[in-house]
């Protein structure tokens, strides 16, 4: 297998996939759509010419059934039924395990036999069905394939297959329709028994009449060019969309060379010698449209990862450079201004590189039609799945691992959420459910939202399962607030169904959903309201190269917090700070009341002392911390502190500006340690007095 | 001038401080806030996110320059006490001297003493009033850092009202500034009035 063809062909080939499945979906709904039928047959069939090239047969082989069925769809001899659509989403999926095998440098195992039969039988099947049961008329053998470099009269340059008779050439009326044996011969003259993709031509190209289909024609091409042909893109659209306004728009006079295929012996001759025919014309082309050829390149996405982390650490260079120039006082104005300009200039690189890196959310939802209609048949609910803010562009490391977390969520929703629809018809709501996905930009964040109108989250139930399944004891129960209670549905093991299914009810989803949320240093947030609808929230930052902390002193040691976590900085109050159900919490205003943690406490094993030593407060969305002091901000860059324990209360590590280790901490793991603690120390006390 | 009115002075001084420091810490916190604010939108809070480093780094020349606020009020304590305690000496020989008259007694070395003391008084009042001068030049400074601190504002409210539109709640973060800003300004200007009061005493020797 060529390794450099597999690595250009298996991004293009999963772009494909996920085009082909779109497509499939939307045919579901507009099946009579020539467009997207064009549109999945083109994907099928590059799919196919690819895994000819890297001697993938059964990949070839598949990807040949469906295409023949999606010609047949494509020419209407058949239409599309939901037999066709179930068949060809599974087939879909056969691909992408191979494509899977491929990745693992395997040659592709056989997909399933009994699939493969369904879809030869659909296209065979469909094809009775239409009155199509004549057998197929062979010609003579001695007709002949003629290959010809054509130019229209725009200047547009081409290859030209058409059909003849050798014994008859210019016999006007003959019939001159090309056999299966006569396609055969004529690629064995182009390449021996070599021609990729070609191991099971059926018995389809024996076509009654003279026409070529596109199918063959493209078949040619394959052959001539290996998917290089010059002009192949416009070609390709012209065919399937006008194949008659382009075939009108042909000079023929403009140049003309027939060349008879079958007197080739060499591979690359005929190539070759079109090449030296088309060039003036193909180069003429090739400067009318250079920018749709030069603006997009495709990029080893490892490529990026290593610009990124280079970027971070000229990030890190250029903090200590500023704290450096910045302790040289202002007299020294030559530096400041050279380090002010590095600063903007690192701010630009990083700037770019951030977005080299983006990618739309649109390649995070387009799997969630498919889901939904897996799901909702399975479960026979009518769900309606809204899809929102697809443009909206978030770091690629986000998308890649959100991919299983979103497919969760939404059987989630649709097993757990979404009521039958006889139950919501009774309940007074439409029978058919939404879903609502929607991507959205908040500053320096992305927001992604998966919400449904069903039943929501019975906080009391939840507490109830949470109990029964010994996730939570009945004094932890006791203690929790409304939102604690709905966030258990995200602790690992639990679930709220005795009995688990394919969808759902092992316990092990919505934890690994939290779990992925906090490893892209994200932000959950569940909104529920009983009978109404949930609404599952999370949140991302932008990028993922660069963090900006706010540095906070703890006695004599720096710590470090991400800004994304934090709403204020507060002048702590003594009045203002009270103790509730054994926690402390600080009373923020006339509205607001919030866990207090005191950061000496649990870092320093030694609370700090208000009154006898100088407190700030840092005000976060889920609580208050105490430190010594707050010093300032800065763009870091995170390393990661894999050597310690799994579940540690740092995000990780990072350099500060003065060339410092400074532990990032993660706010999220310390507030809520802080409750567990307090929920322990509380728990042993009445365990004491009892005793 | 009186222990107590040294006194006066000592606490006046502390509690400028005291409260110019309190101030200070608040402007940088307030600063802080803004940058935080400003980080947590991304880019399209740039513009303020320049007013509100300003503002920071304004705050951190404040604090220096009141540092050395407390660097020259000591020496001036120092020097009162030290004029306090001449003038005692002066006063306990010219006591002496009177008793003497009285009985008919006169001590030429005991007058240069008392003549010597009035010349150190006047001179350490000459050095009390230069340092009092140094202080208040240096209490100028933070009135004039002040009064860049509040064009820098005013600059934070003009950004604030173009970049309206982000939902970002700048204006308010700006009239916090403003606030911080206003009363470090009365404290030192509270401050400047006090020492200005000591040194009208100083020039006319009271």
């Amino acid at each position: 297998m060529d390794m450099e063809i597999l690595q250009d062909y298996l991004p293009e080939a999963r772009e494909l996939l996920e085009k082909a499945q779109e497509d499939t979906l939307l045919l579901e709904s507009d099946p009579g759509n020539d467009e997207i039928l064009a549109s999945v047959f083109r994907a099928f069939h590059t799919l196919k010419g690819g895994a000819g090239f890297l001697e993938a047969d059964h990949l070839v082989r598949w990807t040949h059934h469906l295409e023949d069925l999606l010609d047949k769809l494509r020419s209407h001899t058949l239409t599309v039924s939901a037999n066709m659509i179930d068949a060809i989403l599974k087939g879909l999926d056969v691909i992408d395990n191979m494509l899977q095998q491929l990745a693992h440098g395997e040659i592709p195992a056989p997909g399933p036999v009994d699939l493969g039969q369904v879809i030869q039988q659909l296209a065979a099947g469909q094809t009775i069905e239409s009155g199509m049961s004549t057998p197929p008329y062979c010609p003579p053998t001695d007709a002949t394939l003629l290959a010809s470099q054509r130019t229209t009269v725009d200047g547009h340059s081409g290859t030209y297959v058409e059909r003849t008779d050798v014994s008859s050439h210019s016999a006007p009326g003959s019939n001159d329709e090309i056999s299966e044996a006569e396609f055969e011969a004529t690629l064995d003259s182009l390449y021996g028994n070599q021609a990729p993709g070609l191991a099971d031509a059926p018995e389809r190209f024996c076509l009654t009449g003279d026409e070529i289909s596109p199918e063959e024609f493209e078949r040619v091409l394959d052959q001539l060019y290996g998917g290089q042909a010059p002009g192949y893109d416009v070609l390709e659209r012209a065919t399937q969309t006008q194949p008659a306004s382009v075939a009108s728009e042909l000079d023929a006079s403009a140049f003309h060379t027939d060349l008879p295929v079958q007197n080739l012996d060499a591979q690359q001759s005929l190539p070759t010698m079109l090449a030296s025919i088309a060039n003036p014309a193909a180069s003429a082309h090739a400067q009318s449209m250079p920018e749709a050829a030069d603006t997009t390149l495709r990029v080893d996405a490892l490529r990026l990862d290593a610009v990124m982390n280079q970027v971070g650490e000229l990030v890190l260079l250029r903090n200590r450079l500023a704290s450096a120039v910045s302790s040289l006082g202002e007299e020294n104005e030559d530096m400041t201004r050279i380090a002010r300009e590095v600063d903007l200039t690192v701010n630009d690189i990083q700037s770019t590189v951030m977005r080299l890196r983006m990618q739309p959310c649109k390649r995070l939802f387009q799997q969630l039609p498919r889901v939904v209609r897996d799901a909702s048949r399975q479960l026979g609910k009518e769900v309606k799945l809204d899809i929102v803010g697809e443009e909206v562009e978030i770091d690629k490391t986000v998308v890649d691992a959100l991919s299983g977390p979103m497919t969760h969520l939404i059987r989630n929703s649709l097993d757990h959420g979404i009521e039958p629809p006889e139950v919501r018809q009774a309940g007074g709501k439409a029978r058919s459910a939404t879903i609502r996905v929607a991507a959205v930009h908040l500053g320096d964040k992305v927001r992604i939202e998966v919400s449904d109108d069903g039943r929501g989250i019975d906080r009391q139930f939840v507490t109830q399962k949470a109990v029964d399944k010994g996730v939570i004891t009945t004094d932890q129960a006791a203690r929790l607030s409304e939102q604690e209670a709905l966030e258990l549905i995200f602790r690992p093991g639990f679930s709220t169904k005795d009995q688990a299914t394919d969808l759902s009810g092992r316990g092990v989803g919505m934890d690994v959903v939290k779990e992925t949320v906090r490893k892209l240093r994200g932000h959950l947030d569940i909104q529920t309201r009983l009978g109404l609808g949930t609404t599952i929230a999370m949140e991302f930052p932008l990028t993922m190269a660069v963090l900006p902390v706010l540095y906070l002193r703890l006695r004599r040691e720096i710590y470090a917090l991400p800004i994304s976590s934090i709403e204020s900085l507060l002048d702590i109050q003594e009045n203002r700070i009270h103790r509730m159900g054994g926690r402390s919490v600080y009373r923020v205003d006339g509205t607001q009341i919030t866990p207090m943690v005191d950061l000496g406490a649990l870092l320093n094993d030694r609370p700090l002392r208000l009154g006898s030593e100088p407190i700030e407060g840092v005000l976060t969305e889920r609580g208050l911390f105490m430190v010594s002091e707050v010093l300032g901000n800065e763009d870091s860059v995170v390393k990661p502190i894999d050597f310690l324990a799994e579940q540690t209360w740092y995000q990780g590590a990072t350099i500060s500006g003065k060339g410092n280790v400074v532990l990032i901490l993660d706010p999220v793991a310390l507030i809520g340690h802080s409750l567990e603690y307090s929920g322990m120390d509380r728990t042993t006390l009445d365990q004491r007095g009892a005793a | 001038m009186n222990i107590q009115r040294i006194m006066q002075v000592v606490d006046a001084s502390f509690a400028a401080r005291q409260s110019i420091e309190k101030s200070l810490r608040e402007i940088d916190r307030r600063a802080l806030n803004a940058m935080v604010l400003v980080k947590r939108h991304g880019n399209a809070l740039a513009g303020y996110g320049v007013v509100a480093q300003a503002f920071r780094e304004r705050a951190a020349s404040l604090k220096e320059s009141a540092s050395h606020l407390q660097e020259t009020i000591a020496p001036l304590i120092q020097a009162h006490m030290r004029i306090l305690q001449h003038q005692r000496f002066a006063a306990s020989f010219s006591t002496m001297i009177q008793a003497m008259t009285h009985h008919e007694q006169d001590c030429a070395n005991l007058k240069n003493t008392q003549v010597q003391h009035q010349k150190i008084i006047t001179q350490e009042e000459t050095d009390a009033r230069k340092i009092l001068l140094r202080l208040i030049a240096t209490v100028d400074a933070l009135q004039e850092g002040i009064e860049e601190q509040e064009y820098v504002v005013t600059n934070g409210r003009i950004e604030a009202a173009l970049a309206e539109g982000t939902g970002a709640p700048l204006m308010r973060v700006s009239r916090d500034m403003g606030e911080a800003v206003r009363t470090v300004s009365n404290a030192i200007r509270t401050y400047r009035h006090q020492l200005e009061s000591l040194e009208h005493e100083s020039s006319t020797n009271i």
